[in-house]
């Protein structure tokens, strides 16, 4: 049975997979797509504010280039065609790289491609612009920055999270099939949570982050962005690198051993119960989709286990510290040279580096030794455990406390912290009608088997196809 | 307060308890030291935050203390 509220048109292809197929069944063209794309994304920018840069004219023309492609007999595979946007952080040679802040300078020449924006390429995607973010990359974007301030396309007074928010609410509000985004603490999982569409914040270094705006050397993870987990999935292969990436067919993960996915019968799932269940800050409504989706899982087949994750709360404290620590050694001669031209929750978040001492950041490096030893164990038990993404749906623009900001209503950051893979997936709706989520978090490397989870789970329910009414503006 | 220096642990100076003036100094000196142009009414927002800081990287401290390393090399080393 379909479970779910499917507002599904008639019309344009929802999700990534759809889309590629219509592209190869003659349906469509990489050009209608585009345009498409290109109409919607010029359409919402007021309202939603998806984009620093549209790159309208260039993306015709390499959607063009894909259609003669494709009649020609080259395929470059389940991206080629497909309307992409790329997070404003990554180094793109057909547009500038802003970070968001007027305090940025590429270090990179102009017509330089990040390596994962070239892998992009490579696929045959179609890159439709740059998306608004976090000012380099520091949580949630801040109205009066000077750049597009993002909002939630399910309700515009709420926020789209961040600082990948761009990169969701341009996959949520069909501008693009799909997106790269950055995750140093839950970037990509807060906004796909909180947008209604699947993120994955790939293994640390799995796929490349060289040419993007650095944060925190140690903890930046790249990640996708799709409506589906079968879209993350089409992305993250054309994104990983090679030893991060499973055999297609054969899905080999550390602490998984070799294992097909074709049907999730012989998954342990843990439920991590104490501190994220238990957790009185988690809406009510985001519990039960949990449960539901739990209950889905074990349908399929799933072994269901409560698991006890030792230290969490310091996991997510540890990830601060070093977050901020070396955010700080990242931005300090900047910071001193150019304070006013930071945005003022930026240089708020990054000043705070200051009052750490190298004690204390190595502290947290020796902690997180620990923890993803922790985490190691808990993998011998369970393949894969289950947690809230977001602990309530997206919160009031309105809301001026930027210490809540900073301490965030993410179950995320401790995963960022032992570099291990998670999804956030869609699964329901909270008290105000936003979107809401899970998070599935594997042991490093198993971002595939992450995604073919999810991918099950979406077999037996719609609440990621489901789209935003403002999309029927557009 | 003349206690804390730059150098000391989050877990030492939640110990000194300092007063909000404190606090401002503290966050003052340090922000001077990195060369940080940092408004006044920011500086004090920034010092607000610092023992909620500092408890968060105690929590961490406190974790590593209670579990020893076991990596050659970094036991104490006692003459014999």
């Amino acid at each position: 049975m379909i479970a779910g509220n499917p507002m599904i048109p008639d019309g344009d292809p929802t999700t990534l997979t759809e889309a590629a197929h219509l592209l190869r069944a003659g349906r469509v063209t990489a050009v209608q797509l585009t345009e498409l794309a290109l109409r919607r994304s010029v359409a919402l920018q007021s309202t939603l504010g998806a984009f620093t840069t549209i790159t309208a004219d260039r993306a015709m023309a390499a959607a063009r280039r894909a259609d003669a492609e494709l009649a020609g007999g080259i395929d470059r595979g389940p991206l080629h065609g497909l309307p992409i946007a790329v997070k404003d952080m990554f180094a793109t040679a057909d547009a500038p790289t802003s970070a968001n802040s007027r305090a940025f300078r590429a270090p990179w020449p102009a017509d330089y491609d990040a390596p994962a924006v070239g892998r992009l390429r490579s696929a045959g995607t179609v890159l439709i612009g740059k998306t608004t973010a976090g000012e380099f990359g520091c949580g949630e974007p801040q109205p009066g920055s000077g750049f597009p301030f993002p909002r939630n396309p399910w309700n515009v007074g709420h926020t789209p999270a961040g600082s990948s928010s761009g990169s969701a609410i341009a996959v949520a509000a069909g501008m693009a099939w799909g997106a790269l985004g950055g995750d140093t603490g839950g970037s990509v999982r807060g906004p796909a949570a909180v947008n209604g569409i699947t993120g994955l914040c790939a293994t640390l270094g799995a796929i490349p982050t060289e040419g993007a705006v650095a944060l925190s050397w140690s903890m930046d993870a790249a990640g996708v962005l799709g409506r589906s987990a079968a879209d993350c999935l089409a992305l993250w292969r054309a994104l990983s690198t090679d030893r991060h990436r499973a055999d297609p067919d054969t899905v080999t993960t550390v602490g998984l051993g070799e294992q097909r996915m074709d049907s999730p019968a012989t998954v342990r799932l843990g439920v991590a119960e104490a501190y994220f269940l238990d957790d009185p800050d988690l809406q009510p409504e985001v519990l039960s989709g949990i449960r539901d989706a739990i209950e889905v899982f074990r349908g399929l087949g799933a072994d269901i286990a409560d698991v006890r994750v030792r230290w969490p709360h310091e996991a997510k404290q540890a990830a601060t510290v070093i977050t901020l620590a070396e955010g700080f050694h990242r931005h300090r001669r900047n910071l001193s040279d150019r304070w006013s031209e930071y945005g003022t929750a930026a240089r708020s978040f990054l000043a705070r580096g200051a009052f750490l001492t190298a004690a204390d950041y190595l502290d947290a490096q020796r902690f997180r030794r620990q923890f993803s030893d922790e985490m190691a164990a808990v993998f011998r038990t369970v393949d894969a455990l289950v947690v809230p993404s977001m602990k309530t749906e997206a919160a009031r623009i309105d809301r001026t406390d930027l210490e809540d900001r900073f301490r965030g209503r993410n179950c995320t950051r401790q995963w960022n912290l032992a570099g291990l893979p998670s999804l956030s997936v869609p699964c329901g709706f909270g008290p105000g009608g936003l979107p809401i989520a899970f998070q599935l978090v594997g042991p490093p490397n198993s971002d595939e088997y992450l995604l073919r989870l999810a991918e099950a789970y979406q077999t037996r329910t719609s609440w990621h196809l489901c789209r935003p009414p403002v999309m029927s503006t557009a | 307060m003349s206690a804390a220096i730059a150098t000391d642990t989050a877990t030492n100076l939640m110990e000194l308890q300092m007063t909000d003036q404190d606090l401002l100094e503290y966050a003052r000196r340090l922000v001077d030291h990195a060369g940080l142009p940092v408004p006044e009414a920011e500086l004090r927002d920034l010092a607000q935050v610092l023992p909620d800081l500092w408890q968060q990287a105690a929590a961490v401290s406190a974790v590593v203390t209670a579990t020893p390393p076991v990596t050659a090399g970094t036991e104490e080393v006692t003459a014999p």
